[in-house]
């Protein structure tokens, strides 16, 4: 239909092209081309080189691998395979010929190269578009000699950036749970395991752990001073708040999107209810008052709802409310322990959940909060696939898995449609109700 | 024996057979007889409408418009006095000019068209395409003018669809964008100098159709027909 539309301008325009113009005008035709295919974006990633001569193959071999990795995480890319490289291995990194690529189907370049910087490394990052023949993109990254991956990482989020207006979501930041010699700590990592850093003390119990949206706090329940209460962390300044200590449960904090106000889980009056309050803690509100069980609130894109579980049917549910705790409802109706709501900051995103099944095997779903229609992204994989959290872009979902051999569960990470489920860190030990961090907040 | 074997007819039956002959032969008759007194006049004539094929668009200067070969009117009888019965005719002290050609003009015209149709006929009949080689000062009716334009410009669409893709972006950050791109035909048919005419407002969209412009790269000459062409103006929409 497209196409006849197209020719039956085209006619109009050639009437007025051949025949009755005059012979010294020239004539502009307009031709409307639609139905694009969509597909990654393609791109080459030769080894990093060094430009100074004076960079350890170990760190250019870590910044190549680092560089892979990220092209192969990122949805809107594709690491062409690197044995299919027909350019030389000395090609000049600032010259590339674009010929080379674009012979072996690529359509970008990504070109890293390191030299130091004092006790530092410099890793400059060149994004080419090898059809259009032109560079896109040159940016160089101070990090430390010890992660030379960060750089890497950094180039990438920056061709993201540049490719598609949005931040990449490599630099981001983990935290979760782990066992430790005397309890449970909060660790926060980078998304690939590197650089962890332990929050809590090592011999304290300390739970559910949640980012604020700028990134720049954590906040979890720990029994610090015995009671199960919720505190918030300053990452700059390392200054921890009490945010709430009512007497019982004070946890599952979760910050809105515009950062002005906390859903948390209270049992203040014996049994668990959802309430918010402001950021400051004050103006406690309780939204939910039932006989069952309400816990887990995790906030709508436009902060206008807030889905949680709920057991008052007998059974934990997914429900949702308005933010103001009005008009509250059911949402999912399959299976008998559906809990871990956490909702996609896309504005179209779907929830995520983990649901038990009858073989007590627990998997994760996504469930749309308009229709309800369920979709499974998890199964077959191990016994427990739970915790799910979008990635700042929604386009992943980091959950934990004990699919791997070996004890424990580990991270791992998958497109929103449940493909490309991988491993992504080498973290050792159990670990525990991750949460994807903001792209900001370094 | 023979009578005795008959079948008796009733007599009932009898009288009723004689009355349905009697009544066929007055049927024949009354048939015959409208035959030969029937209307002979012809049935009056199927009214068409009359249609005339028109080109659209707007009207051409005269010298542009085909020269139209008429049929020459019939000779005027001579015993036909129109001027002199109208009523009202006024009365004017110059010669009026004759209504029809004169028989020599008519002639002439006559002579000319036949000719004319004659030449058309031959070409017609031995060769329809012109010469295969092509002439000099041979000239391309618009229609077949259009016909190759079309075909060319088809081939551009065609290379543009198959190398249009968008890469990286998620379709629903392209959904109701679109960007018009400006592309010149060199005269070995490589698609050049192309520029943004109106941004999608999405870098990385208009980025996507230049590179779709780039790998179509390169189509047939433009055929002389077209040459006129400046450029094309390439709207992309997702």
């Amino acid at each position: 239909m497209k196409i006849i539309t197209a020719h039956a301008r085209l006619g109009c325009a050639l009437l007025a092209l051949l025949g009755f113009a005059s012979p010294a005008a020239a004539e502009r035709l307009k031709l409307v081309v639609s139905g694009a295919s969509f597909r990654p974006f393609p791109v080459g990633a030769p080894a990093a080189v060094s430009s100074d001569g004076d960079v350890s193959t170990k760190a250019l071999r870590e910044l190549t691998q680092a560089l892979h990795g990220g092209v192969e995480l990122v949805r809107g890319l594709e690491l062409l395979p690197p044995k299919s490289y027909v350019a030389p291995a000395d090609e000049p990194w600032t010259k590339p010929n674009y010929k080379n690529w674009v012979n072996v189907g690529a359509s970008g370049l990504i070109r890293l190269a390191a030299s130091p910087q004092g006790d530092k490394l410099e890793v400059g990052c060149r994004f080419y578009d090898v059809v259009a023949q032109r560079e896109l993109l040159y940016k160089t990254f101070t990090v430390p000699s010890a992660s030379p991956d960060v750089g890497a990482h950094q180039c990438v989020d920056a061709v993201v950036k540049q490719l598609t207006g949005e931040e990449g979501i490599l630099s981001s930041r983990v935290v979760y749970i782990k066992k430790t010699k005397g309890g449970k700590a909060v660790f926060m990592s980078d998304l690939f395991g590197g650089n962890i850093r332990r929050l809590t003390p090592a011999d304290q119990l300390s739970l559910l752990p949640s980012w604020d949206p700028t990134g720049k706090f954590v906040m979890f329940t720990s029994y610090l001073k015995e009671n199960p209460d919720l505190y918030r962390l300053n990452l700059q300044t390392e200054k921890l708040e009490w945010l709430s200590k009512k007497r019982g449960l004070n946890t599952g904090a979760a910050v809105s999107p515009d950062g002005k106000k906390i859903a948390l889980t209270l049992s203040v009056d014996g049994n668990t209810e959802i309430y918010v309050m402001d950021w400051d803690g004050n103006n406690l509100k309780r939204l939910t008052d039932s006989w069952g069980q309400d816990v887990s609130a995790t906030w709508s894109p436009d902060g206008k709802r807030i889905a949680f579980v709920s057991s008052r049917s007998g059974q934990p549910h997914i429900y949702l409310m308005n933010a103001d705790g009005t008009n509250q409802r059911r949402l999912t109706f399959q299976g008998n322990y559906n809990q871990e709501p956490n909702w996609s900051p896309r504005p179209d995103g779907q929830i995520a959940f983990t649901a038990r099944d009858e073989h007590l095997m627990y998997d994760i779903f996504l469930v749309h909060p308009d229709t309800g229609e369920i979709t499974r992204l998890t199964q077959d994989e191990g016994q427990r696939n739970e915790s799910p959290s979008f990635s700042p872009d929604g386009q992943h979902i980091l959950f934990t898995s004990n699919r791997a051999p070996g004890k424990g569960r580990k991270l791992y990470i998958m497109d929103v449609d449940g493909r490309n489920q991988r491993r992504i860190s080498k973290i050792g030990g159990d670990v525990e109700t991750p949460r994807w961090g903001p792209r900001a907040g370094w | 024996m023979s009578s005795s074997l008959r079948p008796k007819i009733p007599r009932s039956l009898w009288r009723l057979l004689i009355v349905s002959a009697v009544l066929h032969v007055l049927v024949f008759a009354s048939v015959a007889v409208a035959g030969m007194f029937r209307d002979v006049t012809p049935a009056p004539p199927v009214k068409y409408i009359p249609t005339k094929l028109v080109k659209l668009g707007k009207k051409q200067p005269k010298h542009l418009l085909p020269k139209v070969d008429r049929q020459p009117p019939p000779p005027p009888k001579p015993d036909v006095k129109v001027a002199k019965a109208a009523p009202e005719a006024p009365k004017t002290t110059s010669t009026p000019k004759p209504a029809v050609p004169s028989a020599l003009e008519r002639a002439k015209e006559e002579t000319r068209v036949t000719s004319a149709l004659d030449r058309l006929k031959k070409i017609g009949k031995t060769d329809p395409v012109g010469d295969p080689d092509g002439v000099e000062d041979g000239e391309v009716s618009d229609a077949a003018k259009a016909i190759i334009g079309q075909k060319y410009i088809t081939e551009i669409y065609k290379c543009m669809k198959s190398h249009y893709t968008i890469e990286g972006i998620d379709p629903s950050k392209v959904r109701n964008r679109e960007a018009t791109v400006y592309v010149r035909v060199q005269p070995n048919g490589q698609l050049y100098g192309e520029k943004i005419l109106r941004s999608s407002g999405l870098p990385a969209f208009d980025r996507a159709v230049e590179r779709s412009i780039k790998r179509c790269g390169k189509v047939s000459p433009p055929p002389a027909e077209i040459r006129n062409l400046d450029g094309l103006e390439i709207v992309f929409q997702p």
